[in-house]
């Protein structure tokens, strides 16, 4: 089941500056579970796709049919992972990763044993009630995830959501993101300048052209279930990346 | 036997020293002050009736509250100092939150908050006393106008500093402008709050005296005026001394409020 369509969008920027065209003709659909990742030179509008399928602007042209529902102006139910934890350093853990349930009026006891469970389950149990100062960036990375899991959304958006952190930090968060997508079952986009990221974690790979980004070329990667770490040790890991990189770069 | 210490400990110590030594200069500094000035003029070489001495202080201010008037002053310029360092906070703290909240309002008032900032806000005395009248209203507006451009400027930046991100994250999460204030602006300027507190403690003291210089028949810096006018410095220094406490003592009191409140927070 496709969970996403997008059809023909256009996207031009207004600014004093004048006109930006950062999506040209840009079409792509997502089924449900997926696992996609755009990749493409900076600056080429990768960032605004996602804008557009968690609705906060709308495109000028086309259409964006999320669970076949036309996105609109307001917020839709997605999951927003950004590249820095954006934790609110006031806030508990446990309240941090209530905050969406707030804002939508949805915090109730139901919803925190949801949050509890799922801190418990990703290893972040005894930590509830403590502050964000108080772990390990990884461990930020993981709460960031689970706060947009808590308002069980439809579709997880990635931008760039380990590109704050240091490259071993960045392998074992990346295993441990990969794997809790997987067993919440959700589908997921994600944004990434590393293109072995992006071979390590999804099962297709969307290529965007420079600005105005078109969809230039689309891999799809026959890794299974397998995780992160043991794809990257596969025989075929440096096979897809060499792929990938010559599209990447021309 | 002599116990052989650790280098923490030994650290430890020098730092436990280092600071006994710091509380037993500054009381140092002050015996010594106070100490020099009652011998200079003891011994005559200068005039009391020029620099007062501490002891002819101590004696004006066993005076002063025998006779029970002082009391009367104290309450006056505390109430004034009070309610313009309350008044502006609170009406600083809604007026940053509107600039925040309209961006047009925002651009539109900046240049005027320059021009208020830069003015030397004694220039507007006499226009404050056609306005409302010489009395405490005149004195607490001054208190006033001097806090709460600082205030609106300060908060106003706090504000507007939060980063980018977290508001873009609220929005993807559906949250309205107001619960981006409730929920993340206001929450992050509270440090900045506090210490626009602690700046206004000391400005609404300066804008009270200024307008009790102006126009008042009472008060602290009406007593210190009124002493210099008739050359009665021993007055005038009493009356200094105590608003040196006073002001200590409310600066000290918001100080420990900030500090329950970053401790509660
Ligand atoms: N709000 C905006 N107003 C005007 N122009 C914008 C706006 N947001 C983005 N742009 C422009 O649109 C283009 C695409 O931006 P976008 O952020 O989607 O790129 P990106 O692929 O995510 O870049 P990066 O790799 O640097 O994250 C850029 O040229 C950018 O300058
Ligand atoms: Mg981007």
């Amino acid at each position: 089941m496709d969970i996403l369509t997008i059809n023909g969008v256009d996207l031009t920027y207004q600014s004093a500056l004048g006109e930006t065209q950062a999506l040209k003709d840009f079409s792509l659909t997502v089924k449900s579970g997926e696992f996609v990742s755009l990749v493409g030179p900076s600056g080429c509008g990768k960032t605004t796709v996602l804008s557009l399928i968690a609705g906060l602007i709308s495109p000028s042209s086309g259409e964006i049919l999320l669970g076949g529902k036309k996105t609109g102006e307001k917020a839709n139910q997605v999951g927003y992972m950004l590249q820095r934890d954006q934790l609110f350093e006031w806030r508990t853990i446990l309240d941090n990763v209530l905050l969406g349930a707030e804002i939508q009026k949805k915090r109730n006891s139901l919803c925190e044993d949801y949050a509890k469970n799922l801190l418990e389950k990703y290893g972040l149990q005894g930590f509830t009630n403590r502050y964000p100062r108080e772990l390990s960036g990884g461990m930020r990375q993981r709460v960031a995830l689970i706060r947009t899991l808590v308002l069980r959304p439809e579709i997880l958006l990635l931008d760039e959501p380990f590109s704050a952190l240091d490259f071993q930090t960045r392998l074992s968060v990346c295993d441990d993101v990969y794997s809790i997508i997987k067993s919440e079952n959700k589908t997921a986009i994600l944004v990434t300048h590393d293109i072995s990221e992006a071979i390590s974690m999804s099962d297709r790979v969307v290529v965007l052209s420079a600005r105005p980004a078109t969809v230039k070329k689309i891999f799809t990667l026959n890794f299974g279930q397998k995780t992160p770490l043991l794809r990257r040790e596969s025989a075929q890991f440096p096979v897809s990346f060499d792929e990938i990189y010559k599209e990447v770069k021309t | 036997m002599k116990k052989i210490l650790s280098p923490r400990e030994i650290y430890l110590r020098g730092e436990k020293r280092n600071k006994n030594k710091i509380l037993i200069l500054r009381v140092a500094v002050l015996v010594l002050f106070v100490a020099l000035w009652e011998l200079v003029t003891a011994i005559g070489l200068v005039d009391t009736f020029f620099v007062s001495s501490p002891s002819r202080i101590f004696s004006t201010a066993v005076d002063l509250f025998q006779g029970g008037e002082i009391w009367r002053h104290i309450g006056i310029t505390l109430i004034e100092c009070i309610l313009g360092f309350a008044i502006s906070t609170v009406v600083g703290a809604v007026i940053a939150v509107a600039l925040w909240w309209s961006e047009t309002a925002r651009k539109v008032s900046e240049p005027y908050l320059v021009v208020l900032n830069a003015l030397p806000k004694i220039a507007l005395g006499p226009i404050i006393i056609i306005w409302v009248g010489a009395g405490v209203k005149a004195i607490v507006a001054m208190a006033f106008l001097i806090c709460i451009i600082v205030t609106v400027i300060s908060l106003l930046n706090a504000f507007v500093g939060v980063d980018e991100g977290k508001i873009f994250l609220l929005r993807s999460m559906g949250a309205s402008k107001w619960q981006i204030l409730r929920k993340l602006v206001i929450p992050y300027a509270i440090p900045d709050f506090l210490s626009v507190l602690k700046i206004n403690v000391g400005l609404s003291w300066v804008g009270t005296i200024m307008g009790e210089y102006l126009v008042s028949s009472a008060g602290l810096g009406y007593l210190i005026i009124y002493g210099g006018q008739v050359f009665q410095i021993d007055l005038v220094m009493t009356s200094t001394v105590i608003l040196c406490i006073l002001a200590a003592l409310m600066y000290a009191t918001v100080a420990l409020c900030c500090k329950y409140a970053k401790r509660f927070s």
